[in-house]
């Protein structure tokens, strides 16, 4: 498949999402930005690992009537004896086999938009962002992937007075990173660990570049807001926990968004035919968070569940 | 808001309406056909009035044991009077059927089978069925016979759709009225055969008001002698005693206390429903005209808060004791029983500088119908850009309780499009909402303003595209400007729907102006008239033009689907040329079904432009679509024009109850994708999962349409999953919704149905665990059980909108 070459002038979009009312203040909308580099095996949304667009097939609607292999003029789809089968490097996501499938079992995921495009498509719900003090929240993947896209569209919108908010992993990029902030009004940055060794083995990541961005921004005066994904035997002691807390003290950070371990990816795994090895974990809940809330809260920050 | 648990008498009464099955009563049946058997020769408006009369000296009476309110409509509580005059062939036809209905079921005995079939040949020939369908004219008649315009409504029942002035009636009493008609009778100049006419219904008046008299005080004699029966406690005698003195005294005197104002009101709202078998009788602002009444016995020490809550709750429960049983064609169309008496709270003060109007009332209004969770009376709330944040979060812990109440109107929309059409200042911010979205003036507008004629716009589209013929019958209903086979260009369709609206507009108002001539030749409502402002004053009852404004709409079916259907058409077949015109056709008409047939449904489906997704491309379309109805319909007058009232004219209107379902049944397959048969998309909501990016997307789409010109009710369902509005800080979100929605977008209206999906497809499976289950379905709230399965399974079809 083609890699999506970074630019500032268009960017990969795996999805815009209005009224969201997670994701920051108010009513927002949210644009999830193609590509991360880091390799959570949580992740709810493995669609964005991947810089290039995406065939996505769902083998539970899948009829194996091969409409979508006849039709594919890259000759990419195989599907015998029950299995349904894609050739991830001649495919170039052209849609042609979703156009032909009869049972919608198949989705591009990923579209490429230029400024002009993402600025339209989000400033639809300008009315709600304004009575709602809501906004726009770059997501991801990871936007710094995209920075110089992102860039460029937070100083259009900012230009319209509307309130940006960034989630990202601040795992990468310093310098881009302190650009970017510039532009933004809210910061939600992921505190998975405070192992280092750990983030590295198993997210792929330098707690290092995370800290030092997370100062950054607070050094600029930015609102950041911590978020602690809650993983089953990756960090739900409670002694994990305090420890993070402990961390995200020493960072300046006063409030925390506990994010309880969810399974809802688990069936995008399959439509990427990519292998999901969070599945015989069980769910948390908002219950199971209380008592980390308590915790934190003994540590004196704002506490959220679910953000 | 702390909304207070029903006290244990209030909880009883509430279990013994919602266990009280629905009947029907033969009784006003058969006092009408004596009535009117005997003075058959009066002139029609007294005729009116000594039925009216009659029945209220003759029908059974009762008061509960718990009630602290005197009046019924019929023998027992939910049963439905019958109202031979209007119709009684299906009443006949279905006597064997009423207690096996899918839905809406009523229970009827054998006496009472046998009453009817006693009195209903009499009205062979007689009733306003009969006498509307032959008034139309032939072109009209057969529009009305093929479906694409649906009347029923118009021509079986009478009007209603009204809200009475009641601040002014509660400070008058009803013997200022009869005084007033006398005065003014004595004034006539009789040598005018115009003015013989007013004489008769000034006479008329004179019997019915005393006549309501006599009724209150049948109930004041009645809780007399039922204070005097052994073994009753001494609070309760003490109750009865009370009741009886304010029965004798309103609503022929002035109120002065709470208790008065509410049994005042009550039993005029009650009358008006046994005078008439309309629906959407309304209450009009109920917290402002009680308000002085309550603050007054407050003041006094008569009343504490909580008793005029309970006060509040008995009248609830009173309202849902009121019925009325349709034919079962006609029950499709409005499913779930509902009667849409309206009460309407909230909103701007009617006296310059405009000030928030919610007042201590208010509040009592919205816990009481929050507590009594009941599908009648039907909440409205009244937004303004200053409700207070308070109130707006006081209204959503309503919401919250899921069944569907209160609804949303929007003044910043709803007055500047009355003053454009004329109302005066002080009227126009005194608006309430009637039935279900439409609005009017209380006691000051006439009958429908909205509910006419439904015009089906698919079917429309489609005979539009088939060159004028109505394609399932084959009958030419209007000159086409040629076959979809045909054209070569999307503005060729275009052209062809201005035509065929055009055709199907002016039928529609020859079919409503049939059923007005109708109505106003043989069933003159006399204390409805006398009631509003300027008929007592002309002397001419309503349909004669004696309201101050008198606009009308009738109600436009399937609005989402022509929207689908136009950019499906736009896009597939013209723009990207996936199809030829003559494909499209002959898929409608095989209805998907062959392979190919299957293939161009999928590609219809998924053309991108849906409505309900703020997408311009068809957003715009369907926008100029409707506006072409709009300029047609302002073009015509209704049967009061030029006779008294402001007005006599018409706009539109989508609150098209639950007719999307039969409409639907009687529809072919449309461009959009949709099968035979299936459900429309009702009122100006988006069509079945359609609408795929939330609500945001869903307010815009909905505000590109040109509400300034639909008067008649914009309206919108929105279903939410009630884990959203569990976390507060959701709820402040919800309220900037709506308050994007209606400051900044003008939107109509807004209502909520918060339930899941889950709890609906079990109360399907166990409807023994769900007795109490409350759904929106239209501008009005149903019991789920009551519903037929088919409009048990649109409402669950509905998209939810969660995140």
């Amino acid at each position: 498949m083609k890699q999506f070459l970074p630019n500032a002038e268009s960017a990969l979009i795996f999805n815009i999402q209005h009224f969201c009312l997670h994701d920051g203040p108010g009513i927002r909308t949210a644009v999830f930005f193609s590509g991360c580099p880091l390799t959570c095996p949580w992740c709810c949304n493995p669609e964005s690992a991947e810089m290039t667009q995406l065939v996505m097939h769902d083998e539970r609607k899948c009829i194996f009537c091969k409409q979508c292999a006849a039709v594919c003029p890259q000759k990419a789809i195989e599907v015998a004896g029950g299995r349904w089968k894609l050739n991830k490097v001649s495919c170039d996501a052209c849609g042609v086999c979703k156009r032909a499938c009869p049972e919608e079992a198949i989705e591009i995921s990923g579209k490429v938009y230029t400024l002009e495009e993402a600025e339209a498509e989000v400033i639809k719900d300008q009315a709600f962002y304004e009575k709602s003090g809501g906004g726009v929240t770059l997501s991801g993947g990871e936007v710094l992937m995209q920075a110089e896209f992102a860039e460029h569209f937070a100083e259009r919108l900012k230009q319209k007075g509307i309130h940006i908010a960034c989630e990202t992993t601040a795992a990468i990029f310093p310098e881009r990173f302190t650009r970017l902030v510039n532009f933004m009004d809210c910061l939600l940055v992921d505190l998975k660990h405070y192992d280092k060794e750990k983030l590295r083995k198993i997210c792929g990541l330098n707690l290092d570049t995370v800290c030092e961005n997370i100062q950054t921004a607070i050094s600029q005066n930015k609102e950041v807001i911590g978020r602690i994904p809650v993983i089953p035997g990756f960090n739900d002691s409670e002694g994990d926990i305090e420890k993070i807390g402990e961390l995200g003290k020493k960072l300046g950070i006063r409030q925390i968004h506990l994010l309880p371990f969810h399974q809802l990816g688990e069936r995008k795994y399959e439509c990427l035919q990519k292998e999901y090895t969070m599945k015989s974990v069980a769910p948390l809940h908002q219950e199971d968070m209380e008592i980390y809330k308590d915790c934190l809260q003994a540590q004196g920050f704002h506490v959220e569940i679910g953000g | 808001m702390v909304i207070r648990e029903l006290t244990e008498r209030v909880a009883r009464m509430r279990s013994k309406i919602i266990d009280m099955p629905a009947s029907i009563c033969p009784e006003r049946g058969k006092i009408a056909t004596e009535v009117y058997q005997k003075y058959e020769y009066l002139p029609m408006i007294q005729l009116r009035g000594k039925c009216l009369e009659e029945v209220l000296d003759r029908m059974t009476i009762y008061l509960d044991d718990d009630t602290l309110l005197a009046g019924n409509q019929a023998s027992a509580d939910k049963a439905a009077p019958i109202f031979p005059e209007y119709g009684i062939d299906w009443v006949v036809r279905e006597l064997d059927t009423f207690s096996k209905r899918d839905g809406d079921r009523f229970e009827i005995t054998e006496e009472a089978k046998n009453e009817i079939r006693e009195f209903a040949p009499y009205w062979e020939n007689k009733t306003l069925k009969q006498k509307a369908l032959s008034m139309m004219p032939e072109e009209a008649k057969l529009y009305y016979d093929l479906g694409v315009i649906k009347a029923e409504g118009s021509i079986t029942s009478g009007d209603g759709h009204v809200a009475m002035a009641y601040d002014k009636i509660l400070k008058n009493g009803l013997l200022y009225y009869k005084k007033y008609a006398q005065n003014q009778k004595e004034k006539l100049d009789l040598t005018d055969y115009r003015q013989i006419r007013s004489y008769h219904f000034y006479q008329a008046f004179e019997g019915v008001a005393d006549a309501v008299i006599r009724f209150s005080n049948r109930y004041a004699d009645l809780a007399e002698k039922k204070a005097g029966e052994p073994g009753v406690s001494e609070k309760r005698k003490a109750e009865l005693q009370k009741l009886a003195q304010v029965c004798r005294k309103v609503p022929a005197q002035p109120a002065e206390s709470f208790y008065e104002a509410v049994q005042f009101v009550w039993m005029l709202h009650l009358i008006l429903q046994i005078e008439s078998n309309g629906h959407s009788y309304s209450y009009g602002r109920l917290d402002q005209y009680l308000e002085p009444y309550y603050e007054a016995s407050v003041a006094a020490g008569e009343i504490t808060e909580e008793e005029a809550l309970e006060l509040l709750e008995n009248l609830c429960i009173k309202t849902l004791t009121v019925n009325k049983v349709r034919s079962w064609e006609m029950t499709k169309t409005g499913a779930g029983m509902p009667l849409y008496q309206n009460i309407t709270i909230g909103g701007q003060t009617p006296e310059s500088p405009h000030k928030d109007a919610v007042n201590s009332v208010t509040r009592l209004i919205l816990e009481a119908v929050g507590a009594l969770k009941l599908p009648q009376p039907n909440l409205t709330v009244r937004y303004w850009s200053g409700a207070s944040d308070e109130f707006m979060r006081d209204c959503i812990d309503v919401v919250k309780r899921g069944f569907g109440m209160p609804a949303f109107n929007n003044d910043e929309i709803i007055i500047p499009s009355f003053l454009e059409k004329g109302v005066e200042e002080y009227d126009a911010y005194n608006y309430a909402a009637v039935g279900c979205v439409e609005v009017a003036v209380p006691g000051k507008w006439g009958y429908r303003c909205t509910g006419m004629s439904f015009i089906n716009f698919p079917r429309t589209l489609l005979a539009a595209l088939n060159n004028g013929v109505e394609p399932s019958s084959g009958k030419k209903i209007f000159e086409g400007t040629g076959h979809i086979k045909d054209m070569t260009s999307f503005d060729q369709v275009v052209q062809a729907w201005k035509e065929a609206i055009r055709h199907v507009t002016r039928v529609s108002v020859m079919i409503d102006n049939s059923a007005d001539i109708c109505l106003e030749e043989g069933y003159a409502d006399v204390l409805c008239s006398a009631l509003t402002e300027n008929c007592l004053e002309s002397g001419k009852a309503l349909k004669e033009g004696g309201a101050k404004y008198d606009f009308i709409s009738g109600l436009q079916v399937g609005i989402a689907n022509l929207a689908d259907s136009l950019a499906a058409i736009k896009s597939v077949v013209f723009e990207e040329k996936l199809i030829t015109p003559a494909e499209l056709w002959d898929a409608l008409v095989e209805n998907f079904s062959s392979p190919k047939g299957q293939w161009i449904q999928r590609l219809l489906e998924q053309c991108p432009h849906k409505y309900g997704n703020d997408d311009d491309y068809v957003d715009q379309l369907i926008a100029e679509a409707y506006e072409d109805y709009i300029n047609e319909i302002k073009k015509y007058h209704n049967t009061r024009y030029g006779r008294g009232p402001i007005g006599g004219g018409y706009y539109a209107g989508t609150s098209s109850i639950s007719a999307n379902v039969p409409h639907g049944m009687a529809t072919m397959a449309t461009p959009d994708g949709r099968h035979a048969g299936e459900p429309l998309a009702e009122g100006c909501s988006p069509a079945h999962n359609r609408d795929r990016k939330g609500p945001t997307a869903v307010f815009k789409s909905v505000s590109k349409l040109p509400t300034e010109e639909i008067t008649g009710g914009v309206l919108l369902n929105q279903k939410v999953n009630p884990s959203v509005l569990e976390n507060e800080k959701n709820v402040e979100k919800l309220i900037a919704l709506i308050r994007a929605f209606f400051d900044t977008l003008k939107g109509f209206h807004v209502q909520f149905n918060v339930v899941s999906k889950e709890t609906l497809l079990d109360a399907q499976i166990h409807p023994e665990n769900h007795k109490d289950l409350i759904v929106r379905v239209a501008g009005y709230s149903a019991f789920f059980n009551a519903l037929s399965k088919i409009t048990q399974d649109d409402i669950i079809a509905r998209t939810e909108q969660t995140l």
